[in-house]
Protein backbone atom coordinates (compact mmCIF):
# COMPACT_ATOMS: atom_id res chain seq x y z
CA UNK A 1 0.00 0.00 0.00
CA UNK A 2 3.43 2.46 0.83
CA UNK A 3 4.40 1.08 -1.92
CA UNK A 4 1.99 2.29 -4.15
CA UNK A 5 0.68 5.66 -2.97
CA UNK A 6 4.77 6.60 -3.09
CA UNK A 7 4.51 5.92 -7.24
CA UNK A 8 1.63 7.54 -7.09
CA UNK A 9 3.38 10.56 -5.98
CA UNK A 10 6.41 10.03 -7.85
CA UNK A 11 3.65 9.88 -11.12
CA UNK A 12 2.16 12.89 -9.87
CA UNK A 13 5.44 14.88 -9.36
CA UNK A 14 6.30 13.89 -13.01
CA UNK A 15 3.14 14.80 -14.76
CA UNK A 16 2.87 18.52 -13.32
CA UNK A 17 6.72 18.84 -13.90
CA UNK A 18 5.88 17.81 -17.55
CA UNK A 19 2.82 20.35 -17.72
CA UNK A 20 5.34 23.34 -16.31
CA UNK A 21 7.71 22.43 -19.07
CA UNK A 22 5.54 22.35 -21.45
CA UNK A 23 4.03 25.62 -20.92
CA UNK A 24 7.52 26.88 -20.90
CA UNK A 25 8.46 25.55 -24.11
CA UNK A 26 4.81 26.95 -25.75
CA UNK A 27 5.79 30.46 -24.06
CA UNK A 28 9.20 29.99 -25.36
CA UNK A 29 8.17 28.89 -29.14
CA UNK A 30 5.74 31.74 -28.87
CA UNK A 31 8.23 34.71 -27.98
CA UNK A 32 10.73 33.19 -30.17
CA UNK A 33 13.49 35.50 -28.64
CA UNK A 34 16.44 33.51 -26.56
CA UNK A 35 16.93 36.75 -24.64
CA UNK A 36 13.21 36.75 -23.48
CA UNK A 37 12.71 33.67 -23.07
CA UNK A 38 15.68 31.01 -23.92
CA UNK A 39 15.36 27.09 -24.67
CA UNK A 40 14.98 24.35 -21.98
CA UNK A 41 17.89 23.14 -24.20
CA UNK A 42 20.40 25.62 -23.50
CA UNK A 43 19.40 26.51 -19.90
CA UNK A 44 20.09 22.73 -19.33
CA UNK A 45 23.57 23.17 -21.23
CA UNK A 46 24.49 25.96 -19.21
CA UNK A 47 23.54 23.86 -15.72
CA UNK A 48 26.31 21.44 -17.09
CA UNK A 49 28.27 24.50 -17.97
CA UNK A 50 28.24 25.34 -14.45
CA UNK A 51 29.10 22.06 -12.86
CA UNK A 52 31.89 21.40 -15.16
CA UNK A 53 33.63 24.47 -14.36
CA UNK A 54 35.67 25.02 -11.17
CA UNK A 55 35.48 28.90 -10.92
CA UNK A 56 32.03 28.15 -10.90
CA UNK A 57 31.92 25.63 -8.71
CA UNK A 58 33.20 28.29 -6.27
CA UNK A 59 30.92 30.82 -6.64
CA UNK A 60 27.91 27.87 -5.19
CA UNK A 61 30.12 26.90 -2.51
CA UNK A 62 30.15 30.65 -1.52
CA UNK A 63 26.82 31.00 -1.68
CA UNK A 64 25.65 27.96 -0.30
CA UNK A 65 28.37 28.89 2.54
CA UNK A 66 26.90 32.11 3.24
CA UNK A 67 23.38 31.35 3.34
CA UNK A 68 24.50 28.44 6.07
CA UNK A 69 26.58 30.73 8.14
CA UNK A 70 23.90 33.47 8.12
CA UNK A 71 20.84 31.17 8.93
CA UNK A 72 22.96 29.91 11.60
CA UNK A 73 23.82 33.06 13.21
CA UNK A 74 20.26 34.08 12.83
CA UNK A 75 19.22 30.55 14.93
CA UNK A 76 21.80 30.88 17.60
CA UNK A 77 21.33 34.58 17.96
CA UNK A 78 17.12 34.30 18.09
CA UNK A 79 17.16 31.48 20.40
CA UNK A 80 19.87 33.43 22.56
CA UNK A 81 18.04 36.64 22.23
CA UNK A 82 14.07 35.14 22.71
CA UNK A 83 15.17 33.15 26.09
CA UNK A 84 16.15 35.88 27.60
CA UNK A 85 13.17 38.53 25.99
CA UNK A 86 10.45 35.65 27.36
CA UNK A 87 12.22 35.94 31.03
CA UNK A 88 12.17 40.00 30.90
CA UNK A 89 10.09 41.65 29.70
CA UNK A 90 11.26 44.80 29.80
CA UNK A 91 14.57 43.78 27.67
CA UNK A 92 11.09 42.33 25.34
CA UNK A 93 9.66 45.73 24.93
CA UNK A 94 13.07 47.35 24.07
CA UNK A 95 14.02 44.68 21.24
CA UNK A 96 10.04 44.64 19.96
CA UNK A 97 10.98 47.74 17.75
CA UNK A 98 14.43 46.77 16.83
CA UNK A 99 13.03 43.48 15.57
CA UNK A 100 9.84 45.32 13.85
CA UNK A 101 12.30 47.49 12.03
CA UNK A 102 14.24 44.77 10.83
CA UNK A 103 11.18 43.00 9.90
CA UNK A 104 9.79 45.71 7.89
CA UNK A 105 12.38 47.82 6.53
CA UNK A 106 13.10 46.83 2.45
CA UNK A 107 15.89 44.40 2.21
CA UNK A 108 17.30 46.69 -0.62
CA UNK A 109 16.97 50.04 1.26
CA UNK A 110 19.42 47.96 4.40
CA UNK A 111 21.81 46.89 1.51
CA UNK A 112 22.80 50.15 0.48
CA UNK A 113 23.42 51.99 3.69
CA UNK A 114 25.36 48.93 5.03
CA UNK A 115 27.58 48.90 1.56
CA UNK A 116 28.76 52.59 2.50
CA UNK A 117 30.47 51.49 5.59
CA UNK A 118 30.85 47.10 5.94
CA UNK A 119 33.00 45.46 2.93
CA UNK A 120 31.40 43.44 1.06
CA UNK A 121 32.52 40.20 1.15
CA UNK A 122 30.69 40.27 4.78
CA UNK A 123 27.88 42.24 3.41
CA UNK A 124 25.66 38.89 2.20
CA UNK A 125 26.04 37.18 6.00
CA UNK A 126 25.07 40.15 7.58
CA UNK A 127 22.19 41.22 5.77
CA UNK A 128 21.17 37.73 6.01
CA UNK A 129 21.16 37.92 9.53
CA UNK A 130 19.58 41.08 9.50
CA UNK A 131 16.65 39.53 7.30
CA UNK A 132 16.45 35.96 9.22
CA UNK A 133 17.06 37.02 12.52
CA UNK A 134 13.66 38.60 13.15
CA UNK A 135 11.48 35.80 11.85
CA UNK A 136 13.28 33.05 13.78
CA UNK A 137 12.98 35.51 16.62
CA UNK A 138 9.44 35.96 16.71
CA UNK A 139 8.94 31.96 16.25
CA UNK A 140 10.93 31.29 19.19
CA UNK A 141 9.50 33.69 21.25
CA UNK A 142 5.75 33.51 20.66
CA UNK A 143 6.85 29.77 21.18
CA UNK A 144 8.24 30.31 24.93
CA UNK A 145 5.15 32.98 25.68
CA UNK A 146 2.47 30.31 24.48
CA UNK A 147 3.46 27.86 26.31
CA UNK A 148 0.50 26.56 28.02
CA UNK A 149 0.47 27.55 31.93
CA UNK A 150 -0.26 23.95 32.80
CA UNK A 151 3.39 23.21 32.09
CA UNK A 152 4.23 25.94 34.05
CA UNK A 153 2.54 24.89 37.14
CA UNK A 154 3.49 21.40 36.45
CA UNK A 155 7.22 22.84 36.58
CA UNK A 156 6.13 24.85 39.71
CA UNK A 157 4.56 21.62 41.69
CA UNK A 158 7.34 19.78 40.99
CA UNK A 159 9.75 22.39 41.91
CA UNK A 160 11.73 21.39 38.38
CA UNK A 161 15.14 22.31 38.12
CA UNK A 162 16.06 24.91 35.24
CA UNK A 163 18.64 22.56 33.42
CA UNK A 164 15.57 19.94 32.98
CA UNK A 165 12.85 22.82 31.79
CA UNK A 166 15.74 24.12 29.19
CA UNK A 167 16.13 20.29 28.26
CA UNK A 168 13.14 18.70 28.41
CA UNK A 169 10.21 21.10 28.55
CA UNK A 170 11.56 23.86 25.84
CA UNK A 171 12.73 21.42 23.45
CA UNK A 172 9.48 19.87 23.20
CA UNK A 173 7.47 22.44 23.45
CA UNK A 174 9.15 24.59 20.71
CA UNK A 175 10.31 22.32 18.65
CA UNK A 176 7.09 23.06 15.56
CA UNK A 177 8.23 26.85 16.50
CA UNK A 178 11.53 26.17 15.22
CA UNK A 179 11.04 24.22 12.51
CA UNK A 180 8.49 26.27 11.34
CA UNK A 181 10.84 29.38 11.41
CA UNK A 182 13.87 27.42 9.76
CA UNK A 183 11.57 26.43 6.56
CA UNK A 184 10.77 29.78 6.57
CA UNK A 185 14.41 31.20 6.50
CA UNK A 186 15.97 29.13 4.30
CA UNK A 187 14.10 30.71 1.05
CA UNK A 188 14.49 34.02 2.48
CA UNK A 189 18.19 33.55 3.29
CA UNK A 190 18.73 32.59 -0.53
CA UNK A 191 17.07 35.51 -2.21
CA UNK A 192 18.82 38.20 0.42
CA UNK A 193 22.35 36.78 0.05
CA UNK A 194 22.15 36.50 -3.85
CA UNK A 195 20.30 39.56 -3.95
CA UNK A 196 23.04 41.04 -1.36
CA UNK A 197 25.51 39.71 -3.83
CA UNK A 198 23.91 41.05 -6.66
CA UNK A 199 24.42 45.03 -5.32
CA UNK A 200 27.76 44.47 -3.14
CA UNK A 201 29.56 42.33 -5.93
CA UNK A 202 31.87 40.03 -3.54
CA UNK A 203 34.47 38.33 -5.15
CA UNK A 204 32.76 35.05 -5.34
CA UNK A 205 29.35 34.55 -5.58
CA UNK A 206 26.32 33.00 -7.59
CA UNK A 207 24.70 36.96 -7.03
CA UNK A 208 27.81 38.04 -8.87
CA UNK A 209 27.51 35.96 -11.86
CA UNK A 210 23.71 36.27 -12.39
CA UNK A 211 24.57 40.16 -12.35
CA UNK A 212 27.57 39.14 -15.29
CA UNK A 213 24.85 37.54 -16.88
CA UNK A 214 22.67 39.98 -16.66
CA UNK A 215 24.83 42.63 -18.09
CA UNK A 216 25.86 40.70 -21.35
CA UNK A 217 22.34 39.85 -21.89
CA UNK A 218 22.79 35.91 -21.05
CA UNK A 219 19.24 34.80 -20.36
CA UNK A 220 19.90 31.15 -20.21
CA UNK A 221 22.61 31.84 -17.94
CA UNK A 222 20.49 33.93 -15.55
CA UNK A 223 17.91 31.01 -15.54
CA UNK A 224 20.30 28.14 -15.22
CA UNK A 225 21.79 29.76 -11.86
CA UNK A 226 18.28 30.55 -10.89
CA UNK A 227 17.52 26.71 -10.88
CA UNK A 228 20.63 25.60 -9.49
CA UNK A 229 19.85 28.21 -6.48
CA UNK A 230 16.12 26.92 -6.16
CA UNK A 231 17.27 23.33 -6.39
CA UNK A 232 19.79 23.99 -3.76
CA UNK A 233 17.27 25.54 -1.13
CA UNK A 234 14.68 22.59 -1.58
CA UNK A 235 17.86 20.35 -1.05
CA UNK A 236 18.49 22.21 2.30
CA UNK A 237 14.83 22.33 3.45
CA UNK A 238 14.20 18.64 2.31
CA UNK A 239 17.27 17.70 4.55
CA UNK A 240 16.53 19.76 7.08
CA UNK A 241 13.11 18.88 7.53
CA UNK A 242 14.49 15.08 7.42
CA UNK A 243 16.33 15.74 10.52
CA UNK A 244 14.37 17.55 12.38
CA UNK A 245 11.48 15.64 12.57
CA UNK A 246 13.41 12.33 13.62
CA UNK A 247 12.44 12.64 17.16
CA UNK A 248 14.75 14.34 19.64
CA UNK A 249 16.77 12.42 21.98
CA UNK A 250 17.36 14.66 25.57
CA UNK A 251 21.04 14.20 26.26
CA UNK A 252 20.84 15.25 30.45
CA UNK B 1 -3.17 18.91 59.45
CA UNK B 2 -4.02 21.99 57.08
CA UNK B 3 -6.35 23.90 57.88
CA UNK B 4 -8.42 26.44 55.94
CA UNK B 5 -10.50 29.39 57.12
CA UNK B 6 -12.86 31.34 55.10
CA UNK B 7 -11.44 31.34 52.45
CA UNK B 8 -12.72 33.27 49.44
CA UNK B 9 -11.58 33.05 45.45
CA UNK B 10 -13.05 34.58 42.11
CA UNK B 11 -11.71 35.03 38.99
CA UNK B 12 -12.88 38.56 37.74
CA UNK B 13 -16.91 38.36 38.00
CA UNK B 14 -17.29 35.06 39.30
CA UNK B 15 -17.00 33.93 42.31
CA UNK B 16 -15.94 30.25 42.81
CA UNK B 17 -15.01 29.85 46.63
CA UNK B 18 -17.08 31.52 48.94
CA UNK B 19 -16.18 31.78 52.52
CA UNK B 20 -14.80 27.85 52.62
CA UNK B 21 -13.43 26.69 56.04
CA UNK B 22 -11.87 23.11 55.71
CA UNK B 23 -9.81 20.46 57.91
CA UNK B 24 -7.34 17.67 55.95
CA UNK B 25 -5.88 15.65 57.91
CA UNK B 26 -2.66 14.15 58.15
CA UNK B 27 -2.13 11.08 56.18
CA UNK B 28 -5.56 10.13 55.98
CA UNK B 29 -7.98 10.03 52.33
CA UNK B 30 -9.77 13.03 51.83
CA UNK B 31 -12.31 13.40 48.97
CA UNK B 32 -13.46 16.64 47.38
CA UNK B 33 -16.88 16.06 45.54
CA UNK B 34 -19.27 18.45 43.82
CA UNK B 35 -20.55 19.62 40.59
CA UNK B 36 -18.56 20.66 38.35
CA UNK B 37 -17.75 23.94 37.45
CA UNK B 38 -18.19 24.14 41.73
CA UNK B 39 -14.29 24.83 42.52
CA UNK B 40 -12.59 21.49 43.23
CA UNK B 41 -9.84 22.12 40.78
CA UNK B 42 -9.18 25.48 42.03
CA UNK B 43 -9.22 23.90 45.66
CA UNK B 44 -6.94 21.93 44.54
CA UNK B 45 -4.78 24.66 42.89
CA UNK B 46 -4.86 26.45 46.15
CA UNK B 47 -3.89 23.54 47.99
CA UNK B 48 -1.19 23.18 45.93
CA UNK B 49 0.31 27.14 45.88
CA UNK B 50 -0.46 27.27 42.20
CA UNK B 51 -3.26 29.81 43.09
CA UNK B 52 -3.26 32.86 45.44
CA UNK B 53 -6.32 33.15 47.59
CA UNK B 54 -8.20 36.62 47.31
CA UNK B 55 -8.67 36.44 51.55
CA UNK B 56 -8.93 33.78 54.22
CA UNK B 57 -5.94 32.24 56.15
CA UNK B 58 -4.26 28.41 54.85
CA UNK B 59 -2.66 27.30 58.27
CA UNK B 60 0.38 24.40 57.61
CA UNK B 61 0.36 24.47 53.93
CA UNK B 62 4.21 24.20 53.74
CA UNK B 63 4.79 20.71 51.98
CA UNK B 64 6.10 18.83 49.22
CA UNK B 65 3.44 18.13 47.04
CA UNK B 66 3.08 15.76 44.11
CA UNK B 67 -0.22 16.84 41.91
CA UNK B 68 -1.80 14.84 39.15
CA UNK B 69 -3.56 17.78 37.04
CA UNK B 70 -6.65 16.86 35.03
CA UNK B 71 -5.09 17.96 31.97
CA UNK B 72 -2.48 16.68 29.82
CA UNK B 73 1.17 17.70 31.63
CA UNK B 74 3.15 14.97 29.43
CA UNK B 75 5.68 16.40 27.36
CA UNK B 76 5.25 15.99 23.51
CA UNK B 77 7.47 14.36 20.87
CA UNK B 78 9.16 12.93 24.47
CA UNK B 79 9.33 9.22 25.57
CA UNK B 80 7.66 7.90 28.85
CA UNK B 81 11.35 7.38 30.51
CA UNK B 82 12.05 10.79 29.36
CA UNK B 83 8.78 12.00 31.25
CA UNK B 84 10.15 10.85 34.40
CA UNK B 85 13.35 11.95 34.15
CA UNK B 86 12.18 14.97 33.44
CA UNK B 87 10.65 15.19 36.90
CA UNK B 88 12.77 12.71 38.91
CA UNK B 89 16.26 12.54 37.04
CA UNK B 90 17.52 15.31 39.67
CA UNK B 91 15.79 13.35 42.47
CA UNK B 92 17.33 9.61 42.27
CA UNK B 93 20.60 8.44 41.42
CA UNK B 94 19.97 6.34 37.85
CA UNK B 95 19.94 3.17 39.05
CA UNK B 96 16.92 3.66 41.70
CA UNK B 97 14.84 5.84 39.04
CA UNK B 98 15.29 2.65 36.51
CA UNK B 99 14.14 0.25 39.17
CA UNK B 100 11.35 2.99 40.76
CA UNK B 101 10.07 3.17 36.82
CA UNK B 102 10.18 -0.29 36.07
CA UNK B 103 8.21 -1.94 39.16
CA UNK B 104 5.26 1.25 39.01
CA UNK B 105 5.17 0.85 35.01
CA UNK B 106 4.98 -3.31 35.34
CA UNK B 107 2.02 -2.17 38.67
CA UNK B 108 0.30 -0.41 36.16
CA UNK B 109 0.74 -2.40 33.39
CA UNK B 110 2.80 -0.31 30.99
CA UNK B 111 6.53 -2.00 30.77
CA UNK B 112 5.86 -2.16 27.18
CA UNK B 113 5.18 1.33 27.04
CA UNK B 114 8.40 2.61 28.59
CA UNK B 115 10.34 3.88 25.67
CA UNK B 116 7.09 4.83 23.34
CA UNK B 117 6.51 8.39 22.69
CA UNK B 118 4.01 10.66 24.05
CA UNK B 119 1.80 10.65 21.12
CA UNK B 120 1.44 6.46 20.38
CA UNK B 121 -0.05 6.67 24.13
CA UNK B 122 -3.85 6.67 24.68
CA UNK B 123 -5.71 8.70 27.24
CA UNK B 124 -5.93 6.10 29.82
CA UNK B 125 -2.07 5.63 29.33
CA UNK B 126 -1.68 8.93 29.84
CA UNK B 127 -3.52 9.34 33.28
CA UNK B 128 -1.67 6.28 34.33
CA UNK B 129 1.89 7.89 33.43
CA UNK B 130 0.92 11.24 35.33
CA UNK B 131 -0.42 8.94 38.93
CA UNK B 132 2.78 7.26 38.52
CA UNK B 133 5.12 10.50 38.14
CA UNK B 134 3.19 11.68 41.25
CA UNK B 135 3.13 8.50 42.84
CA UNK B 136 7.17 8.59 42.40
CA UNK B 137 8.10 12.25 43.57
CA UNK B 138 8.83 12.18 46.99
CA UNK B 139 6.14 14.48 48.53
CA UNK B 140 4.54 14.96 52.03
CA UNK B 141 0.82 15.36 50.03
CA UNK B 142 -0.41 13.31 47.16
CA UNK B 143 -3.09 15.33 45.24
CA UNK B 144 -4.92 14.39 42.38
CA UNK B 145 -7.37 15.84 40.28
CA UNK B 146 -9.89 13.54 38.57
CA UNK B 147 -7.95 11.05 38.75
CA UNK B 148 -9.87 7.74 37.67
CA UNK B 149 -10.91 9.22 34.57
CA UNK B 150 -9.79 7.82 31.58
CA UNK B 151 -9.17 4.34 33.51
CA UNK B 152 -10.80 1.36 33.28
CA UNK B 153 -12.44 -0.78 35.73
CA UNK B 154 -9.05 -2.66 36.47
CA UNK B 155 -6.60 0.18 36.60
CA UNK B 156 -9.58 2.24 38.67
CA UNK B 157 -9.12 -0.83 40.87
CA UNK B 158 -4.89 -1.41 41.20
CA UNK B 159 -4.79 2.98 41.58
CA UNK B 160 -7.31 2.58 44.78
CA UNK B 161 -4.88 -0.23 45.93
CA UNK B 162 -2.31 1.37 45.63
CA UNK B 163 -3.66 4.89 46.91
CA UNK B 164 -5.08 3.07 50.00
CA UNK B 165 -1.06 1.41 50.85
CA UNK B 166 0.41 4.84 51.02
CA UNK B 167 1.06 6.40 54.34
CA UNK B 168 0.78 10.39 53.30
CA UNK B 169 -1.91 12.67 53.26
CA UNK B 170 -3.84 12.26 50.19
CA UNK B 171 -6.08 14.76 48.76
CA UNK B 172 -8.84 13.29 45.72
CA UNK B 173 -11.22 15.41 43.43
CA UNK B 174 -13.35 12.83 41.97
CA UNK B 175 -17.14 12.97 40.60
CA UNK B 176 -16.99 8.49 41.03
CA UNK B 177 -19.08 8.67 44.25
CA UNK B 178 -18.66 4.52 44.39
CA UNK B 179 -15.00 4.75 44.67
CA UNK B 180 -14.77 7.74 46.75
CA UNK B 181 -16.81 6.28 49.24
CA UNK B 182 -14.83 2.79 48.97
CA UNK B 183 -11.25 4.93 49.25
CA UNK B 184 -11.94 8.02 51.27
CA UNK B 185 -11.13 8.71 55.05
CA UNK B 186 -12.81 11.93 55.03
CA UNK B 187 -15.41 13.33 52.10
CA UNK B 188 -16.24 16.90 52.00
CA UNK B 189 -18.36 18.30 49.31
CA UNK B 190 -18.34 21.49 47.51
CA UNK B 191 -21.98 23.37 46.89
Amino acid sequence: MKRFIMQNNAIRIILITIFWLLIYQMLYMYIDNDIYIPSIQSILKEIVNIFTNKEQLIDIIFTVGRMIMGSTISIIAAIIIAVICASTTYIFDFVKPAMAILKTAPSIVLIIISLIWLDAEDLPVIICVAMCLPIMFSNIVYGILNIDKVHLDFVKVYNIKKKNVYSYLYISLLKPYFISGVNTIIGISFKVIIATEILALPKYGIGKRIYDSKLYLKTDEMLAWTVIVIVASLLIEKYFNKFATKRVKVIV
Amino acid sequence: MILLKNIYKSYGEENVLKGLNLEIRENKITCIIGKSGIGKTTLLSILANIEQIDSGEIINNNHKISFVFQRDTLLPNTKVIDNFKYILGEIYDKEKLGTLIDKYLEKFEMAEKKYEYKENLSGGMVQRIKIIQALLYPSDILILDEPFKELDEEMKEILVTELKKINKTIIISSHDLDLVKNIADDIVELK
